[in-house]
Formats: C-alpha cells, structure tokens, sequence
C-alpha cells in the first residue's frame, strides 16, 4: 500500500498515540493538522480504524460515548509500528501533474505556436499560485502555526521547480 | 498618464568583442505606488535593465524617464544627481562601508545629497527605529547578522526619500528566514507607498510578494502580469495532499 492511504494509516495511528478519539474527532483532528490541506472522508476513517484494529494496531476503549460512538486508542504494537514509519524516509516515486506531461507531450507534435501559449498560460498559473501560497504561508505564520507555514512554503518550492520546468521546456522546444 | 519610471522601446547593445543585445526593444511602463517585480534568468536583460533605470548605465537607443528625469539626455552630474536623490539602493551584499557606525552608514547618502547632518542624523534614527534596529545605532556593519546589515541598507535606501526603491536579489545573501523579513519589510514599505522595482532570478521573491511580475527573456519582455493578493483561497485548493479528487 503506498501513498495516500499509507499515510492517512499512519496519520489517524499517530493521533491515536496521542489520546483514545472518535471516529469523527479522528477526521477533524486530522484535518486540522493538516492546515486544511485534506479534506478526509468520514467513511474512509471509520475504513481505516477498522483496518488498524484488524491488525492490533488499535483497540476500541470499551466505553461508548454518549452517543454510542466507538473511542480507540493505540496499542503497543501500534506505537511500534508508528515509530518505525516515521523513521522510514520517503521513497516513493516522483509525482508529476500527468495532465500537464500529457498536454505537453501531444502539442510537441503540433505547430510551435499552440506550445507556446499553452507554456505561458501554464506559467501564469503557476505565478498566481505562488502568490496565493505565500499569503497562505504568512497567514498561518501570524496564527502561530509553523507546520502548516512550512508546507506552504513546500508548495512554493515546488512551484519554484514547475516555473524551471517550464523555462527548461522553452529552452528546448518552444523558442519562438 | 505620469508614469513614475517610463521605458520607450529601449535597447543596450555591448560592443565589447562578440556583439551582445542585452535589452531588445523594451517598452516598459510603471506607476507610483507599484511594487514591480523583474524576474529573468541570468542573461535575460534585468541587471542591464535595472543599470539603466539607476543611471548606472546608457541605453544604445530609446529613451527612458523616472520621476520626470529624461536619463537618456541626462549630463553625468545630472545622472549623479539622480541617483542620489531619486533612487535609494538596496543591493545582494549590502554594500554597507564597514568602518562606519550603523548609524553613520545610513546618513551617509543624505550628507552627499547636502542634507545637514543634524538632520540627517535624526533621519537616520528615525529610520532605524522604524525598521527595528534602534539598539544597534553604535555597531559596525561587521558585527550585525546578513538580516540585520540589510535592514540597515533599506534604511540607508529611504534616507533621501527616494521616488524609487531598487532592490536587486536583496535575499540573495540571506537565510529563508531573514530573506522573508527583509521582503517583509519592503512589502510594509510599498503599502505606505514606496514604489519599488524588484530584479530577481527568484519566482518565490518575484510573484510571492510583486504584484506585478515583468519576465524578460533573451532582453525583452516575455510576459507582464498583474497578480491578485490575497485572494481568499482554501488551503486545498492550492496544496493537496491528499483527500478525494475534487
């Protein structure tokens, strides 16, 4: 399992390191963490929880709530098994926009003209998506929460590196 | 339409050896009140641009005026003049005269411009309070933090009460961190009404606080772009890092 599930997996297992929690306290919380950047489906927490309870990575309290929802927490083996993810470094594959490669790959073939603008539009974007995220990243920097400032300022690198793929692009196929 | 710096199809041709066009045609024009980022990689024209509009340097052909100064028929004491009084300076390195004070770095502008040095002295002051550095008045430049000496080089910049703020790779030398105060700080500066021309290799500097981004490349101009500040975007909107498909 890689990616996305792996580290919605370890997220709602790292939360429940913390303190027992609720399915939906769960999913706030999660989204909380992650600045707004991930909007998470109920169904796919309460998917996830039973995944990990399945494996004895997390265990029900055995107190329902007042509305007779479910309270998990971590077990040892889960802890274990979280510490030895975070430890892991990240060697998944690279990920690239396919609808971009895509669009650049077939207007290649086509007359200079329609690569050029498609560049250029391209680039317009990605100028006001770095705008964007540097308020973003200045907001939560003035509410105190220097994660999130951080992965705003990731999104802007990464940006950065789209705006040199584009100039990389020009420079090899798109002189006008 | 008063333009504060008004660029009519300029152009620099470098003879030296193999014949260069550094700035191809360029037809450029920018309000008061404009934060202007200039962004290009190296050899796309924006360090022979901003040389001209500093009065640094001549353009080969086309006329250029800042502040109702024609450079293109200005004399050289005109020129001087010009960038004294006209243009504060905030440079990669700093360029802050190392056996002066703090303070006497920064009145050093105003005292070459005829300013009295009570008043220049008071100035200075000012300033640095404004910009944070009261308490190191006395230092010397050698003994301040990157983040610090170029804060003492924006005030040494405002001194003369610049039309005009060039501002070239100011973080170039700095941390992320103190890159973002001194952006900070011109950002503060452009919305009390400074106009300023940033040039910059840097697309995070450029469109992450201009607010219009100018591209040259190959010595023209590739693309002039208004952006839109603060735009009240969702956070996933820009960032995903996961969650269903929108």
């Amino acid at each position: 399992m890689y990616g996305q599930g792996m580290s919605l997996r370890f997220g709602v297992l790292g939360l429940l390191a913390e303190e027992p929690l609720h399915g939906y306290e769960v999913k706030t919380r999660f989204e909380e963490m992650l600045g707004g950047t991930w909007k998470v489906n109920i169904g796919s927490v309460y998917q996830v929880l039973q995944r990990l309870e399945r494996d004895g990575l997390v265990e029900a309290t055995g107190d329902r709530g007042d509305r007779g929802r479910q309270a998990y927490r971590a077990t040892i083996a889960g802890i274990s098994g979280l510490n030895e993810w975070l430890e892991d470094p990240d060697s998944q594959p690279q990920l690239l926009r396919e609808d971009f490669y895509v669009r650049l790959l077939l207007l290649g073939r086509h007359p200079n003209g329609h690569l050029a603008r498609l560049l250029d539009r391209q680039r317009r974007v990605y100028l006001q998506r770095m705008r964007d995220l540097a308020d973003q990243e200045k907001i939560a920097r003035e509410d105190g929460r220097l994660q999130v400032a951080l992965l705003f300022k990731g999104g802007q690198l990464h940006t950065e590196a789209e705006l040199k793929f584009l100039d990389a692009v020009v420079d090899e196929m798109g002189k006008e | 339409m008063g333009w504060l710096i008004d660029i009519t199809e300029v152009s620099k041709v470098f003879t030296g050896g193999a014949r260069t066009v550094a700035l191809d045609d360029v037809t450029l024009q920018i309000a008061a009140g404009e934060f202007t980022a200039v962004m290009g990689a190296s050899g796309s024209g924006k360090s022979t641009l901003l040389n001209l509009v500093a009065g640094l340097d001549r353009a080969t052909s086309g006329r250029i005026v800042v502040d109702g100064i024609d450079l293109t028929r200005a004399n050289e004491s005109q020129l001087a003049r010009y960038r004294r009084s006209h243009v504060g300076f905030v440079f990669q390195f700093f360029n802050l005269l190392s056996n002066l004070t703090v303070l006497e770095n920064v009145m050093v502008p105003a005292e070459l411009a005829g300013m009295r040095s009570g008043e220049a002295r008071a100035r200075a002051a000012e300033l640095l309070k404004e910009l944070g550095m009261a308490d190191v008045h006395r230092s010397y430049a050698a003994n301040l933090s990157g983040g610090q000496r170029q804060r003492v080089a924006i005030a040494r910049a405002l001194i003369n009460r610049p039309a005009l703020v060039l501002a070239d790779e100011p973080t170039g030398a700095l941390d992320s961190r103190s890159g973002d105060q001194v952006m900070g700080l011109l950002v503060e500066l452009n919305r009390r009404g400074q106009t300023i021309l940033l040039v910059t290799h840097d697309a995070k500097l450029a469109a992450g606080h201009g607010r219009r981004v100018v591209t040259l490349r190959d010595g023209r101009v590739h693309d002039d772009v208004r952006l839109q500040p603060q735009r009240a975007a969702e956070p996933a909107e820009l960032v995903r890092l996961g969650g269903d498909e929108a």
